[in-house]
């Protein structure tokens, strides 16, 4: 029971790893925490489409927000 | 994984936009917001679940970018990961990583395909579809300034080879707190073009704020961007340096959309058009074009300065008040489409237009989104044309006639607003049909009140149609059956004080159903709003007659009317003349009421009238006219009948004016018939006593011929008033007041049968010369009366001597003397001749009588037969049955040719 978890547990951080490496391959610019996030959702029937925009957003708001900050700053 | 599979999505999103962000679960809260909005709206994928498409999408991504190396690993690494079948949305998480694929060279391949998406979705965002507008790819979270978002783009695209052409040397290169591209290894710059490019855009956005600083990752620029790209924008600007281009005319027009002047195109206040500046050279047809796109301005300035000008206004109204609310509304959505525009002028902006002419904002492209925008504005327009300066129902009929369309999307627009704006009606129509109040400061309900009427009129004056205000979807039918509700309900409160609660008097029709709801009622087919209309109006009517009927014996007294004041009670009038009579006789002056009031009584007391109700019996009073000098009491005498309270309102005043009217009329003809009884009476008596006066015979057999014409004529007049007057417009007014479904039906029977009465016993205008020659008669009868009084007086004086004469003379004789002595003889001859010779004198007078009587019953005969009512005509037929009339009078006969030529002519 416990080696079926391990090896199961082993094939998950295998295919962890993989889409990793092709997430880097792509530029996609997802660390390793954000992509295991993004796989659950999309394991759980999320619409890629949508999920790709929510982030491109959030990096853009993100991105505006400390550009502001900068600015700030350094006025 | 199987464990963590188990959160929830949205705690899934919120660990994401930390982690994206690098905040806190606080403070990222609005873009989590935004986040689930998005993953909820577009739940379903548009694009095909297919792995293989994908996996080749991706291999040719990484073939364009020139890496077929990677691709080779690529395709290791999705082999490997389909030989572990851990994940089942293979497809999903590759289609999501190519999404998010960042070509450090190529960055604007995406830019290109949302330009695509975007010009795709346009022509239906262009209709009311909000969700649409949510569309990711156009949506920036929180809408940033321009110079922010094209900055920040800039460096996000990992193309900050600016820094290094030293166009914004100010904030410097520093070190970016961000790692976005973390894969992306370090290239050079090689792309000045590039540079130089945004260098151009920039300034062009018009915002000195730009100069905040790409940040300052290692310059990832790839070797091969479009090439020369000023150049590239100037050849699709147009031709001619000199000339502005296009995407400056498209900035113009977007300000100009929202009513904001634009560089080059202006308002221009004299023509009232928006124009370009005619020193700008430009093109003919870019000119005309965007000369037409700034219509779409103008219609929006005319809808907003509409809006604006009335939601101020608090005496608009609240009909009004809804109808701005509603044009708000579309505005509000025109709003949005202007923000997807400027929002794709932007991506523009920021992306360069690199992906080609074929996906950018242009003039023409235009013209085809807002096309229907257009229409719909011009809609608008035309409404609050249309609308000005009315308010309520008037406003709500307006924008109906508008709804008359063949356009079915100017017709749900229309009838979008329409629902919108007969709300408010709705709202006053369901408090006033159902609670009887009327709230309507804004006088937009068609049914108005006028608080200065007092109770006794309410039913009559109170509330009245506002014919205005009534909505065109309401017919006048509809209104009439509205106003009447209501004023039943506030009638049973008011004046019946009756106080059941207007849910027990509509147990059913209070329906639950909203306003909302009930808005589509207007304009449904079924006639739901009909329907519901009728049962509310026929459950109060009822249940107001009920109260009428029950606790107010409305039927009852509208019998005892019959009965008192139109003589019906025969045997009552009868008595009360009897008993009337010596009083009546003396001068009008020397009358008392009081007297006369207990005479009334003694006759109710004595006749069937006794069985009356009390509450009736107690209305009945004696009433004298006013006293003109020379008058008797016949004259002046009448009866009265007190109403008071709701019964009141059938019985007005006028009413009972008329009433006495017709009673005094009535009176009259039955004291003519009183009074030829007595003639008849006194005739009957004498006939034997004067049957020794031989001289005599001749005056009483014309006193007998002249009596019985006078009856004869009598009779008739009296079968005419009872039979064809009375009882016939009686069962008429009964029958509809047994068959009455409202308050209004019996008032108007009743008044109709009051003016049937008036007008067939000739009180009216039209039959004055009528009724002055029958009151002629009248006057006649009484003449007779007296002459024959007085004849009979003397002759009975005079037989009375004749036989004390005789008596004298019988007596002397047993007493054994003369009988009578020559001087006795002498005397007794003496007045027996002077007795004699005033017979001649009465023969004379009573012939003049007779001569008079029958010209005035000419008259009155003439005057029938030309009269247009054919019960006078059968009258007259009835009155000269054996034509004694017509064979003496010669002007009969022209006249009843005449009358028979002109109905033959009629007819």
């Amino acid at each position: 029971m416990a080696s079926a978890a391990n090896t199961n547990m082993n094939a998950v951080r295998e295919t962890m790893d993989v889409l990793l490496e092709i997430s880097r391959l792509l530029n996609t610019g997802l660390d390793m925490e954000s992509l295991s996030i993004c796989v659950r959702l999309c394991e759980q029937g999320i619409n890629p489409e949508a999920l790709s925009s929510v982030i491109k957003e959030l990096r853009r708001a993100s991105d505006s927000l400390k550009v502001s900050e900068n600015s700030t700053s350094q006025g | 994984m199987a464990a963590l599979d188990q959160k929830s999505p949205n705690v899934l999103l919120q660990s994401l936009c930390c982690r994206i962000t690098g905040k806190s679960e606080a403070d990222v809260a609005h873009q989590f917001q935004y986040a689930v909005r998005v993953i909820g709206s577009n739940y379903a994928p548009t694009i095909e679940r297919d792995e293989f498409l994908v996996s080749e999408k991706i291999k040719k991504e990484l073939l364009k970018q020139r890496r077929e190396a990677d691709a080779a690993l690529f395709s290791e690494l999705h082999r490997k990961l389909q030989t572990q079948g851990v994940l089942k949305h293979r497809w999903s998480i590759l289609y999501l990583l190519l999404s998010l694929c960042e070509d450090p060279r190529k960055p604007s391949s995406r830019v290109g395909s949302y330009g695509a998406v975007f010009a795709q979705a346009l022509p239906c965002d262009a209709h009311s579809t909000p969700f649409y507008y949510a569309r990711p790819q156009s949506l920036s979270l929180s809408y940033p300034e321009r110079s922010v978002l094209a900055a920040h783009n800039a460096s996000s695209m990992g193309t900050s080879g600016i820094s290094s052409l030293g166009v914004y040397p100010v904030n410097g290169p520093g070190p970016s707190p961000q790692s976005l591209l973390t894969g992306s290894g370090a290239q050079p710059v090689t792309d000045p073009a590039r540079g130089s490019r945004l260098a151009w855009a920039l300034p062009i956005s018009g915002s000195p704020s730009g100069a905040a600083p790409p940040t300052s990752r290692p310059p990832v620029g790839p070797a091969s961007g479009p090439p020369a790209r000023p150049l590239h924008r100037q050849r699709r600007d147009g031709d001619g340096s000199a000339e502005i281009s296009e995407a400056a005319l498209v900035r113009d027009i977007l300000y100009v959309f929202q009513g904001i002047d634009g560089k080059f195109i202006k308002m221009c206040a004299p023509e009232n058009c928006y124009k370009i500046d005619s020193k700008v050279p430009l093109c003919k047809s870019l000119r005309d074009t965007s000369s037409r796109l700034a219509e779409l301005g103008w219609l929006h300035n005319k809808v907003r300065k509409y809006t604006d000008s009335r939601s101020l206004d608090r005496a608009f109204g609240l009909v009004g008040q809804s109808f701005c609310a509603s044009l708000h509304q579309e505005l509000k959505e025109y709003y949005r489409l202007l923000s997807v525009l400027h929002a794709q002028l932007q991506v523009e902006d920021d992306q360069g237009v690199n992906v080609g002419v074929d996906s950018n904002l242009t003039l023409r492209r235009l013209l085809v989104w807002t096309y229907d925008p257009k229409i719909r504005l011009k809609t608008l327009a035309a409404l609050v044309d249309y609308c000005q300066g009315r308010k309520g129902g008037e406003l709500a009929s307006a924008v109906h006639a508008y709804g008359k369309t063949g356009d079915p999307h100017m017709r749900a627009l229309v009838q979008h607003i329409l629902s919108l704006v007969s709300h408010p009606i709705l709202n006053f129509l369901y408090r006033w049909i159902y609670d009887g109040e009327l709230e309507d400061t804004y006088h937009e309900f068609f049914v108005a009140s006028d608080p200065t009427v007092k109770t006794d009129r309410l039913w009559h004056d109170k509330y009245s149609l506002r014919k205005s205000m009534i909505p065109s979807f309401i017919t006048m039918d509809q209104a009439r059956k509205v106003l009447l509700i209501g004023k039943s309900i506030n009638f049973l409160h008011q004046v019946c004080h009756d106080r059941t609660p207007p849910g027990k008097i509509l147990p059913a029709s209070k329906s639950t159903d909203s306003p909302k709801d009930a808005a589509e009622l207007f304009t449904d087919l079924e006639g739901a709003f009909q329907s519901k209309i009728d049962a509310a109006y026929f459950e109060t009517s009822k249940y107001l007659l009920d109260v009428l009927n029950k606790n107010y014996q409305l039927l009852d007294h509208l019998q005892a009317m019959r009965r008192y004041l139109l003589l019906g009670q025969g045997d009552f009038i009868r008595h009360l003349m009897d008993l009337l009579k010596p009083e009546l006789a003396r001068a009008a002056t020397t009358l008392y009421q009081h007297n006369l009031t207990g005479i009334l009584e003694t006759a109710v007391r004595a006749t069937n009238a006794q069985f009356d109700s009390p509450e009736i019996l107690k209305r009945l009073d004696v009433r004298l006219l006013e006293v003109s000098p020379g008058d008797t009491g016949w004259d002046v005498f009448s009866l009265d009948y007190h109403v008071d309270g709701p019964i009141a309102t059938v019985f007005t005043r006028e009413c009972m004016s008329h009433y006495l009217r017709v009673f005094n009329f009535l009176w009259r003809a039955k004291r003519m018939e009183y009074i030829l009884t007595d003639i008849w009476k006194s005739q009957m008596c004498n006939a034997k006593l004067l049957k020794s006066m031989p001289e005599l015979s001749g005056v009483l057999h014309q006193c007998h011929v002249l009596a019985s014409e006078m009856v004869h004529f009598i009779h008739q007049m009296q079968y005419y008033i009872t039979f064809e007057v009375l009882e016939c417009s009686w069962d008429e007014l009964w029958n509809k007041v047994q068959q009455a479904q409202d308050l209004d039906h019996i008032i108007a029977a009743h008044d109709v049968f009051l003016d049937t009465i008036i007008s067939r016993c000739l009180l009216d205008s039209n039959s004055r010369s009528l009724l002055n020659q029958l009151r002629a008669v009248f006057d006649q009868i009484i003449e007779f009366q007296n002459a024959q009084d007085t004849l009979y007086r003397s002759a009975l004086e005079e037989l009375q001597l004749r036989v004390q004469y005789e008596d004298n003379k019988r007596q002397r004789e047993q007493e054994g003397e003369w009988g009578v002595t020559a001087e006795q003889e002498a005397a007794e001859n003496k007045r027996v001749q002077e007795f004699k010779d005033t017979i001649p004198k009465m023969c004379s007078q009573l012939r003049l009588l007779t001569h008079f009587y029958q010209g005035i019953v000419q008259e009155f005969l003439r005057l029938l037969m030309t009269s247009s009512d054919e019960s006078l005509q059968f009258l007259s037929f009835r009155l000269d049955f054996n034509e004694h009339y017509k064979a003496r009078d010669p002007r009969l006969r022209p006249s009843l040719g005449a009358t028979r030529g002109r109905r033959s002519s009629n007819i």
